[in-house]
Parts: structure tokens; sequence; C-alpha cells
């Protein structure tokens, strides 16, 4: 059909519709959502297969063309990212409708619906968005839906995080603007690849990327900026959590690849590669030992964020040498796949045990592994791939940045690596034993909806088969790559 | 007695400040920038519509899919306000006959500033975004004279204007997505009558909007009996 021929900014259109839809019709907002989250992944789905079969794909926006109008623009990165943000957004939004949290009339609750899908048509645009400025708008969109979402409940502990989380994404947008003023002063382009070939090694780039690699590590959260993430997660509705700690803190992480790879390619150091995976390689350790000391559940799936957001910067020091450089590329891609699926579906299945406890300490959960067997599934499922042992997305994706590590002779960030998955291991195992402890408990369960069980567990499900199913997500990677291909792995 | 984060956070900022004028000072002095671009491009042949002002030209045709999102983030940002509780009451005491009067004289001048100002932003400085401030001044003054006897539309024509600029945006966005071309593809001799469509209803929203705001909460919903 004619219409379909273009599914690119039918991501952008359908999330924007149902949006107003909801808001306006709130009585039916269930039914517009769910078949506008239908209508996303039909669009992404038919995008995949055009990229995998024609390669990147370019979209001028009113046909004006790149200097002067915003184009799009998608390959393989982009469209991992946007099926990352399809799977984990289509489960959130099952989720939310049967989160039993909003059943509770409080006021918020008739909200979730419009901002969830704003949030959703931001993040499609910033994936798919071929111009720094329109990055802009599309990351202000990110940051205001996110504090809406934190917000939803009411409670002061929420109402707290959420003031704190707008304060520090309105500074990240604002030093990020800076750049884009610099940039635009400078070469009288805001269009990333016109931007890529103008931009030599100079003053005027290196200070617009300094500028801009500050206010995108703040909105990312990597170590010591993180301070924001923990209350914020942790606090936010189950659903909201789930989306903001798989999806929108990845958002400025690939913006900032972007960045570094297609607009700064020639005045980046690796200097500033090895601080970044410096800061990286803290977060790995200082997140996994908050993990391993914080009493509440909810709170330790998001010192895990911290921790594996660390994972993600490695690219920046692996990839400065040029024989594994694809190598450590896929890896970090698959990684940051790898660790939305699993991290959506441990947040869901925390926030549906501490639905069912009233309360989520850590030492509560003795035994509930006999009365929501599903969900504790999920939760352990989700543990595996998050550190990484064979067969899941995250044994794969920690594997291809070893080997790569390895292969440049960069020990200390292998070692990194691997004690990474061990203090992984650590506070993953800290819940288990807990859940599956066989003490009888006399704590009252409230009973839980099958739609709060279900979406973790296939997320879960996700995370693990693509440790099996591995050929179309590295072709797909590939795909536009800002490096060329050598295999390193078997 | 410096507090030590303190004294951290401002050193980093001092480096972030040393570096943005180093920065600067690399700039070229003189720069054209996509200016004469934008002249040539607007008005292929001047031929139907008259001018163009540039600005608008910017908005509202090459960029257009950028102000779509500001509306976006605008309603985006009534929608999280109102998501977090309902607005305070206005205060009880009886409106100033002085501002009364005042609002007499002013109020029809600014609305026909605001039909104006949205008017001429096809061919001169104005635009959705000037008008929609004043339609949102005047939403403010209502508020701040305790002019509580005025009743408020029902909140679903609220929400119906709060979101028509956007959904006027979108359809706009989308006829010709269906007919199988580009996203906000428009020809040439449409381009002035689109952005007429395109202004006065995004103006309407903006107003809407900035007023509903500046309320600071959902409006009361008066058929809950109150105790």
């Amino acid at each position: 059909m004619a219409i379909f021929n273009h599914s690119a900014p039918w991501l952008m259109v359908l999330p924007l519709t149902g949006a107003l839809l909801t808001f306006i019709l709130y009585r039916y907002q269930n039914l517009i959502g769910l078949m506008t989250a239908i209508g996303i992944l039909w669009a992404v789905i038919a995008l995949t297969q055009q990229v995998l079969t024609e390669g990147p794909q370019r979209y001028s926006i009113g046909g004006w063309g790149a200097p002067l109008g915003i184009d799009l623009y998608a390959d393989g990165l982009s469209t991992l990212m946007l099926l990352l943000t399809a799977a984990v957004g289509f489960f959130v939004s099952f989720y939310g409708m049967g989160y039993a949290g909003f059943r509770q009339r409080n006021h918020g609750s008739d909200y979730f619906w419009p901002l969830w899908l704003f949030l959703w048509a931001a993040l499609n645009g910033l994936f798919l968005t071929a111009d720094i400025f329109n990055a802009y708008v599309t990351l202000e969109l990110i940051g205001l839906a996110s504090v809406a979402l934190v917000g939803l409940s009411g409670q002061a502990p929420a109402l707290n995080a959420a003031m704190r989380y707008l304060l520090v994404g309105l500074l990240g947008s604002l030093f990020y603007l800076l750049g884009v003023g610099l940039l635009y002063a400078g070469y009288h382009t805001v269009d990333m690849a016109s931007l890529g070939q103008a931009v030599q090694a100079g003053p005027l780039p290196r200070a617009a990327l300094t500028l801009m690699g500050v206010g995108l590590l703040l909105k990312t959260a990597l170590f010591p900026l993180h301070f924001w993430l923990p209350p914020a997660h942790a606090n936010a509705p189950t659903p909201v959590s789930s989306a903001l700690s798989a999806l929108v803190v990845k958002a400025p992480f690939y913006l900032l690849l972007r960045l570094w790879f297609t607009v700064f390619p020639d005045s980046t150091t690796g200097a500033a590669a090895n601080l970044l995976g410096l800061l990286g390689a803290f977060a790995i350790l200082w997140g996994s030992i908050q993990a391993l000391q914080t009493p509440r559940l909810k709170l330790l799936v998001a010192y895990s964020t911290v921790a594996q957001l660390g994972y993600l910067f490695l690219v920046f020091p692996l990839t400065q040498n040029s024989m594994a450089a694809s190598t450590a590329w896929s890896g970090a891609l698959y990684y940051t796949l790898a660790h939305g699926l699993a991290k959506g579906s441990m947040f869901l299945a925390a926030g549906t045990l501490l639905y069912a406890l009233q309360q989520d300490r850590i030492q509560a959960l003795n035994g509930i592994s006999r009365r929501l067997p599903v969900t504790v599934f999920a939760f352990g499922l989700a543990g595996v791939s998050l550190m990484g042992l064979p067969p899941s997305a995250g044994f794969l994706a920690k594997w291809s940045l070893l080997t790569a590590a390895i292969a440049n002779g960069q020990w200390g960030w292998a070692i990194i690596i691997v004690l990474g998955g061990l203090l992984a291991a650590g506070y993953v195992f800290r819940v288990l034993s807990y859940v599956f402890m066989q003490a009888p408990s006399k704590a009252h369960y409230r009973p839980v909806p099958w739609l709060m069980e279900w979406p973790a567990l296939l997320l879960a499900l996700m995370a693990i088969c693509l440790g099996f199913i591995t050929q179309t997500p590295l072709t797909l990677i590939e795909i536009g790559a800002p490096m060329s291909y050598q295999y390193l792995l078997p | 007695m410096i507090d030590p984060y303190r004294a951290v956070l401002l050193s980093l900022l001092l480096v972030l400040m040393a570096i943005l004028i180093w920065g600067v000072m690399d700039l070229a002095p003189i720069a054209t920038g996509l200016g004469p671009m934008v002249f040539a491009a607007k008005e292929p042949g001047k031929e139907p519509g008259g001018e163009i002002s540039p600005v608008t030209a910017v908005l509202l045709l090459f960029r257009d899919y950028d102000t779509l999102l500001e509306l976006a983030v605008l309603l985006l940002a009534l929608v999280g306000v109102w998501s977090f509780g309902e607005a305070p009451p206005p205060s009880p005491s009886s409106p100033d006959p002085i501002l009364l009067d005042f609002l007499r004289l002013v109020l029809p001048l600014m609305a026909l500033a605001f039909f104006y100002l949205v008017w001429a932003g096809g061919s001169a400085a104005g635009g959705a975004f000037q008008g929609g401030a004043m339609l949102g001044t005047i939403g403010a003054l209502f508020r701040l004279s305790n002019l509580s006897g005025i009743p408020l539309p029902p909140e679903i024509w609220l929400r119906l204007a709060a979101a028509l600029g956007i959904a006027i945006f979108l359809t706009a966005a989308m006829i010709p997505l269906v007919g199988g071309d580009l996203l906000l593809a428009v020809s040439p001799q449409w381009m002035k009558t689109k952005i007429l469509w395109l202004e006065f209803p995004a103006a309407l929203s903006i107003g809407v909007i900035l007023a509903a705001l500046f309320a600071g909460g959902q409006p009361h919903r008066h058929t809950n009996k109150q105790p």
C-alpha cells in the first residue's frame, strides 16, 4: 500500500495521535492506547524489514532537504533502538493497563496513557532524527514526560524525586542546547551528516562536544552524575520505572553515540574516550556495591541500572583501536538491547512483588516464589541476562566486549567486565535467596491480576531468546555502522 | 566555611566556562548562515499569496516538524501539571472596581491585538506564539482579577481547545502521508494558506494552554459534590 511506503514518519504520527486522543477521549484510553501500541509495533517491523533489505534510510520531512529542513535517518543503530522501544513499550502498555496501583483512583492515574504515549513519540523521534536541534526538542519532550510520569503517584518521595529529576534534566538540556548553538554559529547547519563532513578538530568543536557531552552524561546518569536516578526510578509507578530504566536513560546515550561517531569523529581523543570508560568502570563498581547494600527491592534494581549503564560507556575506549572496533560496537549495542529487555522485565517483576506484599523490603520476600511463581521466574530470567550467564543476550554482549578488550590488549577493561558480572550475580542472588526460601511466611499477600505477571515474563524470555537468535540483530547492527566490520567472533 | 561539594561544583563549572569561552573565540566574526537560502526557497517564483516572512517560513514551512513538536511540548507541560492535582481555588474576595474598569478598557484591545498578531505573522513579525502569548495574558488577567462569577467552560472544551492546534497540525502532516507523499509536504501555491490554517488554531491552543498553566492545575470538577 502506498500509505506504508514510509514507515518512519508513522512512528511519530501514531503515538502523537494516540496521546491526543487519550487526552481528549479519556473514557476509552485503554482501547486507544493498545491500538496505538499495536500500530507502532507494526510500523517498526516494516521499517526493520526496509532497513534490512535496502540499507540505511533517509527521509526529508516536507521534501525540503538537509540544511534547510529536517531529515529523518534510520540505520541499524536507530532501528535497533526503535525495536527495543517498541518491545518494551508494548509490554509496558499492557502492564500499565493492568497495573492495580492505578485502580486506587488517585488523581494522577487518569494521565498515564497520554503521558506515556507522548514519551513513546519522543523516544521514537529522537531515535529517528538526523538533526541536532530536533534532537534537542525530543530530549525536552522526553524529559517533561518522564518527570510527570515519575510524580504520578502523588506521594511525597515521588514528587521530591520528580522535582530533582526536572532540575537535572533541564540543566542537561541547556548544556546540550549551548553546544547546538555553538555548532550552528560555526558551521551553519544542524544536520548531523553535514556537520560530520564540515567539522575538523579545533577549539570550537571540542568546546561544543564537551558541553553537549556533559549535558547528555547528566541525563544518562553516568557516575558521578547518577545521584538523581535511584530515587526517581525507584519511586515512580512500576510501569514507568520499567520504561525509564529500559529506555529513557538509553536515549541520551544514543545521542552521545551519534555525536561521537557521526558528528565529531575528528575531534574525539583517546584521553576523552578513556575518561568515559573510566567513569563507566566506576559506575559498574559503585552501582553494584550500592545494589548489594540497599534494603529495598526497587532501589536495588535502580542501582543495578546505574551499574549496567557503565558497560555501555566501555564502547568509547574499546573502539579506539580499529582492529576490534567492530566487535566492541556490536557488543555495546547488543548490551543496550539486552539490558533494556532484562531491566524492563526486572522492574515489572519487582513492582508486582511490591504490590503483592504492600512493601518492598528484600527480607519480606521470604518464600514468595510459591505465591507468584511466574513473576519470580521472570525476575530470575532477567537476572540471568543481567549477570551475563549463557545462554542469554547479556552473555553474548559481555562476551563481545570481553573479546574486543582482550584483542586490543586492554586488560584493565576486561577485568572490569568480569568483575561487574560477578557483582551482578551477587545482588541478583541476594534477592533470589530470600525468594526461594522454604520458610512459611505469615505475610498477607494481595492477589495480583495476570496482566501484572505475564508481561514481565515475556520480556525476560525475549532477553534470553536473543542469546540464541543472534543473526538478525547482528546483521542489523552492522548496517550503517561507523566502522568497517572485521570478524573476530567465531 | 566553604562547603567542599560546592567548591568542587564551582570549579567544574568554571572549567566548562573556560572551555566555552575558548570555543567562542574560535568563531568566525562574520557569518551569513542559512539566511540567503531561506530567502531563495520560501517564494519559488514569488507566485501567489504575497510575501512570506522569513521567520514564519522557517517556523511553519522548513522546520514545521520542530514547531509541531514544540506544540507537543506545551501540551505535554499542561498534561503534566494537571496530573499533579487540581488548581488552587481563586481567592474569595470580590474584584477591585478600578481593576474592572481597566479590564473593560484593555481586554477588547488585547483581543484585537491577538487577531492582528496572528494574521500579520504570515508576512511580518508576529505569529502563533506571539498571538498565543497575548491570549494567555487575557486568561491570566481574568484569573488575577478574581472574576469567579464567570463560569469556566466544561473541562472537555478546555481539553479540546488545548489540543486543537496540534490536532490540526497533525492532520496537515498526515494528509500528504496518506496520499503517499512526504510528511508535511506542501505545494508552493498552498504555502500561505497552510500557514494561516496552522497559525490560528495553534495560537488558540497556545493561549489556552498558557492560561491553564497559570491557573496551576486541573480545573475543579463542579459536578463533584463538595462536602
